[in-house]
């Protein structure tokens, strides 16, 4: 490779990150937006993944699928610091606080929903979310949350089961 | 006879994509611009601090004057031509990864500033502590080392502490600590810094000792120990079991 080339492929590299970044955006902040409590520091973890994946920019798979999957791996361990309470204020996201605060509408929420995904464990209930609003594939969703496949596929169908049996309205005495 | 009832596999996709649909938000464009701008703009903030990582760097040969030589006009140059604002050179051990020079005063600000926040702290451990601990190590022998060197001492300071907190745990037969502490352990493996800078047989050690661990087995903590000469080691030789790991590794 000659340096020019080289010297082309970072300057091509800076739209290339951007436009991916701003295509993982909207998919990124109804990620967290399921996970964390407080809208605020939803969009404060967004903000911080944007931040590390932008540092990471080295790192940033150039396959359109693995970018996807690196993003989200990224968004979950920023998720899981924000549980600990360690995700810092993000000035940039003040503006997408305000606009979550006018626009998001949870219609008839499904709460017998919620309470059978908290039920579950934490890996278990991010198998089935990864995979059923997020679109991974269950070995996938595995690699994300750093289980093998064959493993990720009976958790998956383990918690699947827990699910419906736990939304059965007959079975209400057991919850 | 009880009969267990469950909803159907249907049924639940239908719950769950339902639940999906009714967060109904739409990101506005401007918004999305905006974030990505100050996106931009904090990760330059974050490489002045660099900068000013080279200029001490810059600072230190021009004082060093003729004693310094030619061999520290050689670092400077590699160290200029590896940095993001000449990306033509290359070379570096690991491409992205900036090099940074541990003799710098403000090491232990750049480490903060690339301090890692999804990391599972140890009992006892704080960012406060974890920054200090590794730019303490990382100036105790000053040169050049990339950015990813310092996360992945970072994750290492992590990963060690929990390795001695299940220790610890096992000690007290305290199933409940055993267990968070092999779970931070077997996440180990898949830390980014681990992972980028892995050839091919630490991670791959890493996940066989962490199986181990939360299958229970002592010997492997202890192996994990001895080779990382942590102060929860028990003292005792386990050099054999470390070969078999490594020899598994390599296959």
């Amino acid at each position: 490779v000659s340096s020019d080339t080289a010297e082309l492929a970072v300057i091509r590299a800076v739209p290339t990150m951007e436009s991916s970044l701003r295509a993982l955006m909207p998919d990124l902040l109804r990620f967290f937006l399921w996970r964390i409590d407080n809208r605020e520091d939803a969009a404060d973890c967004l903000s911080e993944t944007l931040l590390v994946l932008w540092r990471r920019s080295g790192s940033f798979p150039s396959e359109p699928t693995e970018r996807r999957r690196y993003a989200f791996g990224v968004a979950r361990r920023v998720a899981l610091a924000a549980r600990r309470g360690k995700v810092a204020r993000h000035e940039s996201s003040d503006e997408l606080v305000e606009d979550l605060a006018l626009s998001v509408v949870q219609v008839e929420p499904d709460f017998d929903l919620q309470r059978a995904l908290a039920a579950l464990g934490e890996k278990e209930r991010e198998l089935v979310l990864l995979v059923a609003w997020e679109g991974f594939s269950i070995a996938e969703a595995g690699s994300l949350i750093g289980i093998r496949p064959d493993a990720a596929r009976q958790r998956y169908a383990r918690a699947r089961a827990r699910l419906r049996k736990l939304l059965d309205p007959n079975d209400s005495g057991r919850r | 006879m009880e009969i267990s009832m469950s909803i159907t596999d249907e049924e639940l996709d239908e719950r769950l994509g339902r639940a999906e649909s009714r967060v109904a938000f739409d990101m506005p464009g401007p918004t999305i611009e905006r974030m990505l701008s100050a996106t931009r703009q904090q990760a330059k903030q974050r490489r002045k601090i660099r900068f000013g990582v080279v200029a001490g760097v810059v600072a230190f040969t021009i004082a060093g004057g003729v004693i310094a030589g030619p061999a520290a006009a050689d670092a400077v140059r590699s160290f200029l031509a590896q940095s993001p604002w000449n990306p033509k050179a290359g070379g570096e051990v690991l491409k992205g990864s900036e090099w940074v020079d541990t003799g710098a005063s403000d090491l232990p600000l750049y480490v903060d500033s690339i301090y890692e926040t999804f990391l599972p702290l140890a009992p006892g451990q704080t960012r406060q502590s974890v920054v200090a601990e590794v730019s303490k190590s990382a100036a105790a022998a000053p040169g050049l080392t990339q950015e990813v060197g310092l996360r992945r001492s970072m994750e290492r300071d992590v990963y060690v502490a929990w390795v001695c907190e299940w220790i610890a745990a096992d000690n007290a037969h305290d199933q409940l600590r055993g267990t968070q502490a092999a779970a931070a352990i077997s996440e180990a493996p898949s830390w980014p810094a681990f992972m980028a800078t892995d050839g091919g047989g630490i991670v791959k050690s890493m996940r066989i000792w962490s199986h181990r661990i939360s299958q229970g087995d002592r010997d492997a903590a202890e192996e994990v120990a001895q080779i990382e000469t942590l102060k929860c080691w028990d003292g005792v030789d386990r050099q054999r079991g470390i070969g078999v790991v490594v020899n598994e590794a390599q296959k």
